[in-house]
């Protein structure tokens, strides 16, 4: 077999390049490594350079290490500061160091492969890292997609709504596929944890999708990864494409979000207990028509007139949205440990009210991690997570029945009368509009519960060493597993389930029970040569089980005001099991010369059940150099850091589970099971998308790197893209899976930290950061076709040779001069011209004022929100006179006639762009000793989005009807609206 | 030294054992069952059984929108819900407007009859090459069975597509025949009836038809053709087809094969039924005003409402109730259907006998007999009337003017208005 002998080469290998040390003459250094202020730093890695041997400082950040040499250097590193080495001899064997911080991140320690880790000084890719406090400091976060707008180069990060409890989209450098998962895959603490959005079974009521399948995209479900405690987390890093991401092989392609939760330090036991209460609000209200009865008659008739006349106006806009919920966290931080044992615990309640009355999202999460030091040969660190979390999400999106509340609200003259007669009685039904709106608030409930463990195991062992070698085996195994319990409830006495002959109420309860399992085993060789080069060497296998089970139960006709689902009529019942075995290999040589050039290769094999032939492995090889100019003494000393790097590699992604299945259909009719056909075609051959990303750039410091420049530009190259071609209907089938495109992502991405300011009172540190990309179909083997929205009159995406992936299309108008020859004409394209992001952080004495500005520059979305508030004729704008270039009609009847009678899609794309204050945050440090000398508080006023400018005609430019879909993720039908927060925070250090 | 050699070893030999037990298997699909298998061989009889089942199931899939397409542009009733702008724009041609061809209103119907068309190749296939032990009789229940609702499938789409035409060949999905005009389906369908009838002469069901036994499959199989020689003028073969048929002067109107529905599980609920007084579709004005007093197949279609339904600049006040519950069958074809077909095949060559046919229709409704002149032109004005409120909601009204030559007959309601001719070919089956 092939794969045996390839490792009894590195087996070889590994054998050939231990050396054997020979003994030399030693002495012991000892030491104390301080911070600035001269406080003692606890846990500190002391090594001696060119050797394996390190240790750590202890609770007054003292060392004591034996040097195998009569004289030597020290290296010591510290998390957040910059390395320093300090020479030794047995004549000064006592030195103390004084470590400075780490501005710009150099030494900070990225993950290189999936056993080694490099310092981000060495690295030859442009991985983004953020920090807790990035993260969490300038604002508190529900979940974790709000803790990452605009704080990473190469990610557009969209929320699919405003609904509580999350709901998101991650494209990292671009589109890198059309029908597969495109999200990135996420590892947290070695556990790959799920990350799917579970359809939550309202399309039987909602009919968004048409037909009866309660399994749509529309629904607005959350993604899974909204369940992490954002506070938990340490620092977040992104691999954006294959260059750096092609260790995770073929579940990669969508990059790798790596997540390292916090670790407790030895040291004294510190607790931090921290709360928090706020509000949110609309961030925009959009307001009606200026009615009046004439202007009633006039559009309505005189029927409405009257009503009008006999009820007044009710601003229901007003009355859905305009709240101020309460938001609230409390946490719960403990940390500490021995020098052999350290440990982590994390608590976060959190209760946060939605704009819509009876929406909110309730989270509990606990952490505990734990690392132990058994001996010098083994280590094991823990880490679990438990997650209970609810989120009421309310009832929105696309309806074609009328009954969600944006749709509805669409229709909703505001002299109609929505509450009951008298309170606590029937809401009246609205046939005017097929469902009341203040009724569907009232009475539906759509909750989605979550009960969750994440847990996971890292052992290292030391299985030999010398002073210039060392063997060390990892292990690492995770369990990610959750219990998502849908519920969705819509009472038998909704007006328009009270008629018999109507469903006669839903009651829908989903199920699903998701687990992940991975183990890998890796062998890790370094050698350290006399002339400094570190030599290392990894190979190992990886292994990785998922299986998801969904069951949604829909009871229709329920007994009055029962919800139980035996107290129904009928009960329908969606089963879906997805099974998935992955099994690869992964070897890799790292040679580092001095850390002025850095080089490394890799490969990795995978193979999976999702593919056509289950047991064929599929390669992704990668290779990478970085060169540390200012290593090697011959720049200017203006320079503190210059790296030139260049990196290459490969990835994949598997076809969706279904791909390589053509499924018969259940059915039953009269007294009888049947089978019939589905629409999809499936393909038994289906084999990964490849994503091959060639990426370079420099790293630039200046001034002792107060001032940092980074530059990448990437291309990022797609082959084998699955396809779901559409294919002529008279198949019988409506599309069928292909590996039959490929895609090119070509962007660049600029950064520049400064620090203007650093003075013992004042400090301002500010970072900008630049990115952009372009995609482009540059291969098509099927037909191009149309993708996303509802019909081409209603806005598409096209997908055709040459033009870029996102391109949005519509019908073409007949005023145009192709029309009748052209079967489609542009209108926009969803890729932003650029985002630009600025971050400053100011602190003066005892303040601190940290803010984050967010600026997408285009981008184009579809809004048939407004289309459907013209429909209704109850458009805010509809009055207006700012479209028609003849300036005679409003924008309202402008934009319908238009699109009905001149077929032009153009009124329904809009330029999605914004500028929005994403967080800011103004803080009041009260320092340990003021109070008391064990306690520290921080008073402080934060918020999120409470800033937004853009044009677009709606609540916000950043929604997606379709949810996760990441290429059809810029089409709106009245979304639940967005939100800004404003949070007080107290937090006590103890 | 030699022990940590030999747990390295020891460590790496585990590794290349464990990787030699990850050889992984194909998994078979846990959540259904498998096409390709199914054709090939693998049918087993009860498999068979859910194929002919889901032959009928199949054709409820996506029904509406045959029947609100059709139904609508034929101005027997209007869809003023508001959940789709285009049910009152784009089908009602409002503005001079054309029919998109890649919208649902074009390909939601197209698409889902082709798919009844390939589940009954699956059928078929199945059933050719199934090891189970059936006789030639059981094997041609199956394959006559599927090849007669082959048939009626391709039709209902020739019937939008019309003069478009369409592809009858589509046998392998990789192999597309051509398509073929508006006359050559025609001939081909009525070929394909004819080689049913003949596969089901003598033909044994093992399997449980909602359509009725396999004696009613075929008089099934004879009233399509009626229907294919009515849209063909062949008024001779017309006669002959609706003989063979259940075709009662005397019997229940409602005689006949019908889609049938259900509550619960994968049985679907009937998407043509409305709620009363809620479900905003309105018959036609003109369609309320010519109906003669105490038509009572008037009364048994609509309910009469208090307040208008309105919206984009259209309103009715009687709304469309074709059936009395969301599990209530609709019907494919029925003996009032027969009646009528009868009457039409006599016009021209025994008019007495074409008014007697209508008589028993208006009896019926609870009408009186027609005392009208009984000339050809004045019986074909009458047979339109009959079929109008008889065949109400069936998706008739449309294809009768247009095979009449009288579309220019059907009202429009707003300035520019436009009555579409047929449906544009889909996008996609043009490229």
């Amino acid at each position: 077999m092939k794969y045996r002998l390839l490792f009894q080469t590195a087996l070889l290998a590994v054998l050939m390049l231990i050396g054997v040390g020979a003994l030399h003459a030693q002495f012991t250094a000892t030491g104390r490594v301080v911070d600035a202020n001269g406080e003692g730093l606890v846990g500190a890695t002391v090594a001696v350079r060119g050797t394996n041997r390190g240790t750590s400082t202890d609770l007054n950040g003292n060392f004591r290490i034996e040097v195998p040499a009569a004289a030597g250097t020290l290296i010591i590193t510290y998390t957040g500061y910059k390395t320093a080495q300090v020479d030794v001899s047995s004549n000064n064997a006592q030195v103390d160091i004084t470590l400075e911080e780490d501005l710009a991140g150099l030494d900070e320690v990225i993950i290189s492969g999936l056993a080694t880790n490099v310092k981000r000084a060495n690295l030859a890719n442009a991985v983004a890292t953020i920090s807790a406090r990035e993260l969490t400091g300038i604002t508190n976060q529900s979940t974790m997609d709000g803790a990452l707008y605009g704080k990473f180069r190469g990610a557009e990060i969209r929320a699919n709504s405003g609904a509580p409890g999350g709901g998101f989209s991650v494209r990292l450098r671009g589109v890198t596929s059309i029908f597969g998962n495109q999200q990135p895959l996420y590892i947290v603490d070695g556990v790959f944890v799920n990350n799917d959005a579970i359809t939550l079974g309202t399309n039987i009521v909602s009919a968004a999708a048409g037909g009866g399948n309660p399994s749509t995209n529309q629904d607005d479900a959350s993604n899974r990864i909204a369940d992490l405690d954002p506070e938990d987390i340490e620092t977040i890093e992104i691999l954006k494409g294959a260059s750096a991401a092609a260790i995770y092989g073929s579940r990669a392609a969508g990059g790798v979000v790596i997540i390292t939760t916090k670790r407790g330090k030895s040291g004294q036991t510190r607790v931090t207990l921290s709360q928090s209460v706020g509000f949110s609000q609309p961030i925009r209200l959009l307001g009606m028509r200026n009615w009046t009865a004439d202007l009633v008659e006039q559009e309505f008739g005189p029927a409405d007139r009257a009503l009008f006349e006999q009820n007044g106006l009710t601003d229901y806009e007003k009355e859905l949205y305009d709240n101020r919920p309460l938001l609230t966290a409390t946490r719960l931080d403990v940390s500490g440990g021995t020098d052999k044992t350290s440990f982590f615990i994390g608590g976060t309640y959190r209760d946060e009210g939605g704009l819509v009355d009876n929406t909110g999202y309730k989270k509990l999460s606990g952490r505990v991690n734990i690392g132990h030091r058994f001996n010098d040969w083994l280590d094991v660190y823990i880490t679990n997570n438990y997650i209970n979390s609810q989120a009421d999400r309310g009832f929105f999106n696309n309806s074609n029945t009328n009954t969600t509340i944006g749709y509805a609200h669409a229709f909703t003259k505001p002299w109609l009368k929505l509450k009951p007669e008298t309170p606590g009685g029937d809401y009246p039904a609205v046939p005017s509009v097929g469902s009341n709106i203040l009724e569907t608030v009232a009475l539906v409930t759509n909750r989605e519960q979550v009960n969750r463990y994440i847990g996971g195991a890292n052992i290292n062992v030391r299985l030999w060493h010398n002073d210039n070698n060392e063997l060390k085996a990892v292990i690492r195994a995770g369990v990610d597993q959750y219990t998502l319990h849908t519920t969705a409830i819509f009472p038998q006495n909704l007006s328009y389930f009270r008629n018999p002959g109507t469903l006669g109420g839903v009651s829908i309860a989903g199920r699903t029970l998701n687990t992940n399992t991975n183990l890998w085993g890796f062998l890790v060789y370094t050698h350290v040569s006399k002339g400094g080069t570190t030599w290392r060497t990894q190979g190992g296998l990886t292994a990785e089980n998922f299986d998801q089970n969904t069951i949604i139960t829909t009871a229709t006709g329920l007994n009055g005001s029962q919800t139980n689902l035996d107290q129904s009529g009928a009960v329908s019942v969606f089963h879906r099991r997805y099974p998935q075995k992955d099994r690869g290999f992964f070897v890799q040589q790292e040679i580092n010369w001095k850390d002025r050039i850095m080089v490394s290769v890799g490969l990795r094999g995978d193979k999976s059940t999702n593919n056509g032939n289950a047991d064929q492995l599929y390669y992704y090889p990668k290779a990478n150099v970085a060169i540390n100019l200012h290593e090697f003494g011959i720049l200017p000393s203006l320079f503190s850091q210059a790296k030139l790097r260049a990196a290459y590699g490969q990835a994949g992604r598997f076809s969706n589970f279904d791909d390589r299945f053509n499924p018969m259909v259940a059915t039953f009719i009269g007294s009888s099971n049947g089978l019939y056909t589905a629409t999809l075609r499936g393909n038994t051959e289906v084999g990964p998308e490849r994503q091959s990303e060639l990426e370079f750039g420099t790293d630039l410091g200046f001034f002792k790197n107060r001032v940092v420049v980074d530059i990448t530009y990437y291309i990022k190259r797609i082959d084998d893209l699955l396809l779901r071609a559409q294919i002529p209907q008279s198949t019988g089938f409506t599309t069928q899976v292909v590996n039959a495109g490929g895609l090119e992502n070509r962007g660049i991405e600029i950064g520049l930290d400064l620090v203007p300011i650093r003075t013992p009172n004042f400090n301002w540190t500010s970072g900008i950061s630049f990115w952009r990309n372009r995609s482009e179909v540059t291969r098509l083997d099927v037909p191009p076709f149309f993708i996303g929205g509802f019909a081409l009159s209603l806005g598409q995406y096209r997908i055709e040779k040459g033009l870029p992936a996102t391109t949005i299309v519509g019908t073409v108008p007949r005023d145009d001069p192709e029309f009748g020859t052209a079967s489609y004409k542009i209108y926009g394209d969803a890729e932003p011209d650029f985002n630009m992001a600025f971050n400053n952080a100011f602190s003066l004495g005892r303040f601190e004022l940290n803010f984050l500005i967010h600026w997408r520059q285009g981008g184009d979305a579809i809004n048939l929100s407004t289309l459907l508030w013209d429909l209704g004729q109850l458009t805010w704008d509809y009055d207006d006179k700012t479209l028609d270039p003849t300036g005679q009609l409003g924008n309202g009847p402008y934009r319908v006639q238009q699109w009905n009678a001149n077929r032009n899609t153009q009124p329904w794309i809009e330029d999605a762009g914004f500028v929005r204050l994403r967080e800011i945050g103004l803080y009041y440090n009260i320092p340990r000793r003021v109070f008391s000398d064990r306690l520290s508080l921080r008073l402080g006023v934060s918020g999120r989005n409470v800033l937004n400018f853009f044009k677009y005609n709606s609540y916000d430019p950043e929604v997606s009807n379709f949810g996760n879909n990441v290429l059809a993720n810029t089409v709106e039908v009245t979304p639940f609206p967005s939100s800004k927060r404003w949070v007080f925070h107290l937090t006590a250090n103890f | 030294m030699k022990k940590t050699f030999l747990k390295a070893g020891l460590f790496l030999i585990a590794l290349s054992a464990l990787w030699s037990a990850c050889k992984l298997e194909n998994i078979a699909n846990p959540n259904a069952p498998d096409q390709i298998n199914l054709e090939n061989g693998g049918a087993t009889l009860n498999d068979l059984r859910l194929l002919a089942t889901g032959c009928e199931a199949v054709l409820r899939v996506d029904m509406e929108f045959y029947y609100w397409t059709v139904n609508i542009v034929g101005r027997e009733y209007w869809d003023l819900r508001n959940t789709d702008p285009r049910y009152t724009g784009e089908l009602l041609g409002k503005g001079g407007g054309g029919l998109d061809n890649n919208g649902f209103l074009t390909t939601r119907s197209y698409s889902a009859r082709y798919r009844a068309v390939r589940s009954a190749w699956v059928q078929i296939h199945a059933a050719q090459n199934s090891t189970a032990t059936l006789t030639p009789a059981q094997r041609n229940g199956f394959i006559g069975h599927a090849r007669t609702l082959m048939a009626y499938s391709l039709l209902l789409e020739l019937n939008r597509q019309y003069t478009n035409g369409i592809r009858t060949d589509v046998e392998n999905p990789d192999r597309l025949g051509p398509f073929r005009t508006y006359t050559e389906a025609l001939r081909d369908i009525r070929e394909m009836l004819d080689k049913a009838y003949d596969e089901l002469n003598g033909a044994e069901f093992l399997f449980t038809s909602t359509l009725g036994d396999v004696n009613r499959v075929r008089q099934f199989n004879r009233a399509l053709a009626a229907r294919v020689a009515m849209y063909q003028g062949d008024k001779g073969a017309m006669k002959s087809f609706l003989q063979q048929t259940w075709l009662n002067l005397d019997g229940n109107m409602d005689d006949g094969v019908y889609y049938v529905f259900g509550a619960g599980g994968n049985n679907l609920f009937n998407p043509l039924y409305t709620v009363p007084f809620q479900t905003a579709y309105v018959a036609h004005p003109e369609f309320v005003a010519n109906a003669e007093p105490g038509d009572q197949r008037f009364d048994k279609k609509t309910t009469q409402l208090a307040t208008p339904f309105s919206t984009d600049g259209l309103s009715g006040d009687v709304q469309v109730t074709l059936v009395a519950s969301n599990i209530a069958p609709f019907p494919i074809i029925r003996n009032e259907e027969l009646i009528l077909m009868w009457a039409e095949a006599h016009i021209g060559s025994d008019n007495a006998e074409a008014v007697k046919a209508i008589n028993k229709v208006r009896a019926a409704a609870g009408l009186g007999n027609y005392t009208g002149p009984t000339d050809d032109a004045s019986l074909v004005n009458q047979l339109l009337h009959e079929r109008r409120y008889s065949l109400f909601g069936e998706g008739h009204r449309w294809i009768d003017m247009r095979r009449y030559g009288r579309l220019d007959q059907i009202p429009k309601d707003r300035p520019g208005d436009v009555v579409h001719e047929k449906f544009p070919r889909p996008l996609l089956d043009a490229e």
